[in-house]
Order: structure tokens, then C-alpha cells, then sequence
């Protein structure tokens, strides 16, 4: 048998047709998959340039961990100075504080203050004054 | 005692030849200048050169020097081409020696690979058209692959008489191919269009490089797992290559390994073309359907990047669609002379590459489907 007849003896035209699907599904997926590789790859080693999808810092959080934490010999100190800011106002001048702290015989009372300012524990107000964030004390003293 | 000398000389090879004989030593001695010569894919044709020499040599059948009698050396190596154990250990070597990374940059340019593959299912209903049984037309259309080693992988599962004349056919045509496919780039393309020039590729990481080659395995196993002897060497060659800790193996699978497969392979496919088998008219059809498979590849190819480019945002220069004809890296070769002729300082080697290699993973994906469904 010759010619088209034997083609469609064969089964030769679904044989070519279906094979030819086949090679460029094939071949299409593989292209889309290796499209995407480099972009897969690329957030699992970064996964925070994608900001889609990782947690939105909110401004503070990103203020707070920028901020440097204080060591065990520090934490003492603060403690004692944040006792003494419980008898204080809570808007406080800071030479007020200094003057209390080295009545009170704190031992180095001007380097932990600048800790505490430091580390946000002591924070300005907008008058002129401070204030105790008694929420960063807790986090980072307590 | 000329009684003795008679005897002697009806064993010569003077006494026994023939015709066809002389004329398949003849075609050796041109496959070998061809090769040294011309230097026409010489570390091919020269083996299957010098191999049809070999077998054709006239001997009296029944000492075991043939390569089909089962007692000879010859009929030992050509073991390794009748079970298929020669071309996976080539394509693990071609895939050391591969980098995929313009691939990898432009995925896209993969479709071009498998618009070639179209050449080997038309060429399929050619041979069907020409009264070939299935599995014949099968092992004839993988020519169009334009991979030797496929092609003969193929072959030797599905029609092995037909090994001799097929794997000539592919080869001839691969050295060929610089003469083949530039008129038909030229007919397909105009001047504008071969002008075109190609985006820089991103620049590929190692870890792309590395998990590449075991993503293609998978996908194209699971898809058609009869190409995994192929298509399971070539990536394990190409992630051998890109450990770069395996280093040592993918050295030696580039160099000695490719060398040693592809000596044994040339050599036995070359004495396997013994005249009787060889000069026959189904032998001249399939050297007529091989030139026709190479060249319905190449348009097809072409065709298709035009195509592409009606979707395209940037476009890409249609004459890498001949690359897609799996003839590494001489189709490459020749998309970037056919486009340097319009325009020197236009370098498309690279770009080339990408759908060359893609046709090398196309072809295998092609053979495994033809012997799926053959089988």
C-alpha cells in the first residue's frame, strides 16, 4: 500500500498530530517552568524584596528594631533609675532626673541615662520634657 | 600443489567480491575524504568511513569476521549499537559538554527547538506514504531529529535492519548541513527579518544551572518515559558538569567517554552497511525522505519564529528557528554565518545555541513518543 492510503492504513495522521501535541506540550511547560525558576529562586533566598507577601513592618516596629538593646550590666541601672522615675511625674525634665539619680548615689548616672535614651526607654515628648515608655522598659529590662 | 594455490586464492577477498563491494568501498573512501579532507564532521565520518571498509571487505562467511556473524569481535562491539548502549553514553557526554544557560535566559526561544521536531513526524507519514511499515517509518523519521545518536538509538529498537542505511543518512545529512539549510533560510526569511538583532540574555545563576537539569529530566520522563535513556544521560552529563564538584566526571565523560562511544559507534554503523544490506531501493528512498526531513525541519523552524514574532513584543530573528534542527552546533554555525552575511556585527551564535540545545531534548522527547507508541 502507497500514498495517503497508507497513511490512514497506519493510523499515521493521529500518530504525527498527536505526537507533535505532545513534543510541544511538553517543550511549552518546560519553558514556563524554567521561566519561573529564576523568580522561585530568587525569593527563597530573599523572601523580603518581595513585600507581597511578607509581614508590612509598621513604622514603630521598624523604628524598634533599629534601635540598639541594653546588656545584663546595663539592665540594673535602668531598673534603678526607672524606680526613681516612679516618683516623678510622668513628663519629667531630664536635669531633674540626674540630680535625683545622683542624690539617690546611682552609680554612673549621665552613661545610663544616655542608655536609656539611647534605647527609646526615655523618649521626648513635644513640649521639651520626657517620658517613661513603660512598654519598651518592660521588653527590655524586665 | 596448484591445487592448494586455488584453494587459497577462492578465499581471497579478489575471488569473493562483487560489484556491491566495490562500490560501498568507494562510498567509504568519500565518507573518509569528506571527513579529513573537507573536514566535514570528521570524528563521524571518518569512523564510518573507515568502518564501511571494514565491512565490506569480501570473507568467507562462517570464520567469524563478520560483523553479523555472532562468533566475531565485530559482532561483540556492534552489541553496544543493536541494545542501544553507545548513544546514552554519547548523550552523557554531550551533556557535559552543554551549557543550557542561553537556554535558561530565553526560555522561549525552547519552542523553536520543538517546532523542528515537526520535520520527524512529516517525514513519519512520508515513509508511511512510501510503503515503510510503522516501525520503519518511525526509525526513518527520527532523521529529521537530525541527532545521530537518537536516530540510531531508535533505530536499533524498532528496525534494526535498517540501522546501516539510516545512520548514514542522519550523518551525511548533519555534515550536510551547512550545505542544506542556507537557501531555505533565505527563500523563508527576508532581509529585514535577518537583520534583526537579538536582546542581550540576563546572566543565568549556578543554582538555575544546576536544578535545570533535574527539572528537564523529570518533566520529560513523566511525560514520556520512553525517552529516559536518552534524556536521563543527558541530564545526568549536564548536572555532572554544573556540581562542578563532579568535575572530574564530567571530564571524563566529555573527553574519553564520547571518544570511546563514538569510535565503537562509527565503526560498527559503518561495517554494518554491507552492500546486500545497503544498495537497495529502500535505501535510496530513505536517503531521499533523510534530505527532505532536514529541510521540512529547518522551515519548519523558520516558519515558527515568524509566527512568534506576530506575538512578540521584541522580536526575534527567524533564522534561529534553523537552529532548532538538533545538528549541535552546527546549525548554530550556520544561523550565525547566514545572519553575519547581511550584517557583520551581528552576533547570533549565542542566541543560536539555545534553540539547538532545546532541539537536542526535542528530538529525544520525539523518539521516546515514536517508540511509546510503536512499542
Amino acid at each position: 500500500m502507497y500514498g495517503l492510503d497508507a497513511i490512514s492504513a497506519n493510523n499515521g495522521w493521529s500518530i504525527a498530530a498527536v505526537g507533535i501535541i505532545i513534543v510541544f506540550s511538553g517543550l511549552v511547560i518546560l519553558a514556563f517552568v524554567i521561566s519561573q525558576l529564576h523568580k522561585v529562586l530568587a525569593f527563597i533566598e530573599n523572601p523580603d524584596r518581595f513585600g507581597f507577601l511578607s509581614r508590612k513592618k509598621s513604622i514603630d516596629e521598624t523604628k524598634e528594631s533599629a534601635l540598639p538593646v541594653l546588656t545584663k550590666k546595663q539592665k540594673e541601672p535602668a531598673r534603678q533609675l526607672c524606680l526613681i522615675l516612679d516618683t516623678m511625674e510622668d513628663h519629667f525634665p531630664l536635669p531633674k532626673l540626674i540630680r535625683m539619680a545622683e542624690v539617690s548615689g546611682l552609680d554612673q548616672p549621665y552613661e545610663n541615662l544616655n542608655n536609656l535614651l539611647d534605647t527609646g526607654i526615655i523618649e521626648p515628648d513635644s513640649d521639651g520634657f520626657f517620658l517613661l515608655n513603660k512598654d519598651r522598659f518592660k521588653k527590655m529590662v524586665s | 600443489m596448484e591445487h592448494l594455490f586455488f584453494e587459497f586464492f577462492q578465499n581471497t577477498g579478489f575471488y569473493l567480491c562483487d560489484y556491491r563491494n566495490i562500490i560501498m568501498i568507494l562510498i567509504g573512501f568519500i565518507f573518509i575524504y569528506l571527513g579529513i579532507v573537507k573536514d566535514y564532521e570528521p570524528l563521524l565520518l571518518v569512523p564510518i568511513g573507515f568502518g564501511m571498509l571494514v565491512g565490506n571487505i569480501p570473507i568467507f562467511k562462517g570464520l567469524g569476521l563478520g560483523i553479523y556473524e555472532s562468533n566475531s569481535v565485530l559482532h561483540y562491539l556492534y552489541f553496544g549499537v543493536t541494545q542501544g548502549i553507545y548513544p546514552p553514553l554519547i548523550f552523557l557526554g554531550i551533556g557535559a559538554m552543554t551549557d543550557f544557560s542561553t537556554l535558561l535566559a530565553r526560555p522561549i526561544l525552547m519552542l523553536l527547538g520543538a517546532a523542528a521536531q515537526t520535520g520527524v513526524f512529516l517525514t513519519f507519514l512520508g515513509a508511511l506514504a512510501l510503503g515503510f511499515d510503522p516501525k520503519e517509518a518511525a526509525s526513518i523519521g527520527i532523521i529529521g531529529g537530525a541527532d545521530g545518536p537518537t536516530a540510531i538509538f531508535l533505530t536499533a529498537k524498532l528496525a534494526p535492519e535498517l540501522i546501516g542505511p539510516i545512520a548514514v543518512a542522519a550523518y551525511s545529512y548533519m555534515a550536510l548541513v551547512p550545505v542544506i539549510q542556507p537557501p531555505i533560510m533565505r527563500l523563508l526569511t527576508t532581509r529585514k527579518e535577518r537583520l534583526i538583532r537579538m536582546e542581550e540574555p540576563r546572566l543565568v545563576g549556578k543554582k538555575e544551572k544546576i536544578i535545570f537539569p533535574i527539572i528537564a529530566f523529570l518533566l520529560c520522563c513523566f511525560l514520556a518515559p520512553a525517552a529516559l535513556p536518552l534524556l536521563g544521560m543527558l541530564c545526568f552529563g549536564n548536572l555532572l558538569k554544573e556540581a562542578v564538584v563532579t568535575e572530574r566526571l564530567a571530564q571524563t565523560a566529555r573527553t574519553s567517554l564520547i571518544d570511546i562511544a563514538t569510535i565503537l559507534l562509527g565503526l560498527t554503523v559503518g561495517a554494518s552497511t554491507q552492500g546486500d544490506v545497503f544498495l537497495t531501493q529502500d535505501s535510496i528512498k530513505i536517503f531521499v525522505l533523510g534530505a527532505l526531513s532536514f529541510a521540512v525541519a529547518t522551515a519548519a523552524g523558520l516558519i515558527f519564529a515568524k509566527i512568534m514574532n506576530i506575538f512578540l513584543k521584541t522580536k526575534i530573528n527567524p533564522l534561529l528557528g534553523a537552529a532548532g534542527v538538533s545538528a549541535v552546533p552546527d546549525s548554530a554555525r550556520v544561523v550565525q554565518m547566514v545572519g553575519q552575511k547581511e550584517d557583520p556585527s551581528n552576533f547570533l551564535l549565542m542566541h543560536a545555541m539555545a534553540p539547538n540545545v532545546s532541539g537536542v531534548i526535542g528530538s529525544a522527547v520525539a523518539a521516546g513518543i515514536l517508540w511509546s507508541f510503536m512499542a
